[in-house]
């Protein structure tokens, strides 16, 4: 077992964490509030290289392998405090771009890979529907097939990137085929006739990230815009799934690091009972916590990572890790307030933004809750 | 092949016993035998008991439809894992 980066792997991540710091991060405080998306740092993100990391070279990628994507996605939650940006990022890369790298025809990929890594075009992906949250294969969304197009209608919630996106991968049921085999997911351009989407939802935490709901009412979809074939659907959103919750996470441990470093500094600088916070065993202790945890939450998420690289299915693996890390952010976020007394509880410190940008990491790619039943599962339970 | 795979479905994944015993063209997924999380369980344990790797794109109702369409598949991949092992 080798736990040492390459120099290629140290070089990208230091660069990623010095682009993040420079370029990502202007006027978060202000953003947040106004709860806007920040089209420039996407474009940025794009130049850097950071959309096209997990597509192979041929369609236009980095081709980077998935340890190295998810160190220089840590490296991003590192440097760029902007969590919500990394979230829409994320959301792109594991739940749209992999989609097309693994299950689309060349035409496909041709028609939206170069754009997605380019920062042109931006992907959202369309599973939850307002019955649908948990359970999300028993969805209600129809698709109707006329000749070489299907019908599209159904509504769907929550969905990331959906007020700026220009494609979605949208999963509806095959009219005829009930059940997983009529499951089936389709490219649908976010512009065409029968697509509405609205968004403005006042969301706690990620509010940088935009979200928004999304109506399709008999949107024609050209046949050949459907992802995979008939009943791929299943096989598309657990994929994607999987990746999700492989490698999104690393960058809550980037995320983690930049507390705990902030932490550190300030349990050293500020001075009570004339000594320095950090002697007092119980400010130390969190501090000590926190580094655990991180520790922990990074192995879970390299190794994850590994496995992913050899092909092998991780669906435990892969569960473990979101699991533990998105909680382990929450926890990380509530004692760097703690830790800072008062001016941690302050918007002006941008500590407490972490704490609401980290608890929706227990909800999206699967609750904490789901985690726990997929676990039990693999365990033969 | 057949009843290694009949075999772990049995034991592991039927939870209706009514179910059993299973036939070689019955259909697990009609049946509720693979759902989304079985199948999992399912690719984990042919992936370790055939030294394979089952790619995400694989994982199709028509190749996990009945113990017949795992076995179709996993022959299919026969060849590969051969050129794979030189
Ligand atoms: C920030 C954010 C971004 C998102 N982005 C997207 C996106 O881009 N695309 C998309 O399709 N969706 C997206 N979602 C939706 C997300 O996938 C769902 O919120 C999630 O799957 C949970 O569904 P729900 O909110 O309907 O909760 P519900 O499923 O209604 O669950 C409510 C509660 O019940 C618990 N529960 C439900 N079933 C079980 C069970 N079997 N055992 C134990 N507990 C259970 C849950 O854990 C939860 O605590 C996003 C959500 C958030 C918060």
């Amino acid at each position: 077992m080798d736990f040492s980066l390459s120099a290629q792997q140290r070089e990208l991540t230091e660069a990623a964490t010095a682009f993040a710091r420079k370029e990502l991060n202007q006027d978060l405080a202000k953003r947040d509030e106004a709860g806007e998306f920040p089209r420039d740092a996407w474009r940025a993100c794009a130049k850097f290289g950071v959309q096209g990391l997990p597509v192979p070279a041929e369609l236009g990628g980095a081709g980077c392998d998935v340890l190295t994507t998810a160190l220089v996605m840590e490296a991003l939650g590192y440097g760029c405090q902007d969590n919500g940006l990394l979230f829409s990022l994320n959301a792109q890369m594991w739940s749209v771009e992999l989609p097309l790298v693994i299950f689309g025809t060349a035409a496909q990929q041709q028609a939206y890979l170069p754009g997605l890594v380019s920062g042109d075009i931006i992907g959202g992906h369309a599973m939850t529907e307002p019955g649908t949250g948990s359970d999300a294969l028993h969805l209600r969304s129809r698709a109707e097939r006329h000749g070489d197009h299907y019908l599209l209608t159904g509504a769907k919630q929550y969905i990331t990137n959906a007020p700026v996106a220009d494609v979605l991968l949208f999963y509806a049921q095959v009219a005829d085929r009930p059940g997983l085999t009529g499951l089936s997911a389709f490219l649908v351009d976010a512009r065409a006739p029968g697509v509405e989407i609205t968004g403005g939802w006042d969301k706690m935490g990620l509010r940088t990230s935009p979200m928004g709901e999304i109506a399709l009412t008999d949107c024609l979809v050209p046949a050949e815009n459907r992802l995979g074939p008939e009943g791929a659907g299943m096989a598309i959103f657990n994929s994607s799934m999987e990746w999700e919750r492989s490698c999104l996470f690393a960058s809550a441990v980037g995320a983690m690091r930049r507390q705990l470093d902030a932490c550190v500094e300030y349990a050293n600088s500020r001075q009570q009972f004339g000594q320095p916070i950090g002697k007092f065993q119980a400010v130390a202790g969190k501090l000590a916590d926190m580094y655990v945890r991180l520790e922990a939450a990074k192995l879970l998420i390299y190794r994850v990572a590994w496995l992913k690289q050899q092909g092998k299915s991780a669906p435990a693996e892969a569960a473990a890790a979101k699991l533990f890390t998105s909680e382990a952010w929450v926890a990380s976020s509530r004692d760097a307030i703690q830790a800072h007394g008062a001016w941690g509880y302050l918007k002006e410190a941008g500590i407490e933004r972490d704490l609401r940008d980290a608890i929706a990491s227990t909800i999206y790619s699967g609750t904490s809750e789901i985690q726990r039943v997929i676990l039990a599962r693999m365990l033969g339970l | 092949m057949e009843t290694i795979i009949k075999d772990y479905i049995s034991q592991e994944l039927v939870r209706d016993p009514e179910l059993l015993p299973l036939a070689d063209e019955a259909s697990l997924l009609d049946s509720g035998i693979l759902d989304s999380l079985s199948l999992l369980q399912l690719v984990v344990f042919l992936e370790e008991r055939f030294a394979i790797t089952v790619g995400d794109a694989d994982l199709l109702p028509e190749n996990f439809a009945s113990v017949n369409t795992i076995c179709a598949y996993l022959r299919a991949r026969e060849p590969e894992k051969q050129a794979a092992h030189g």
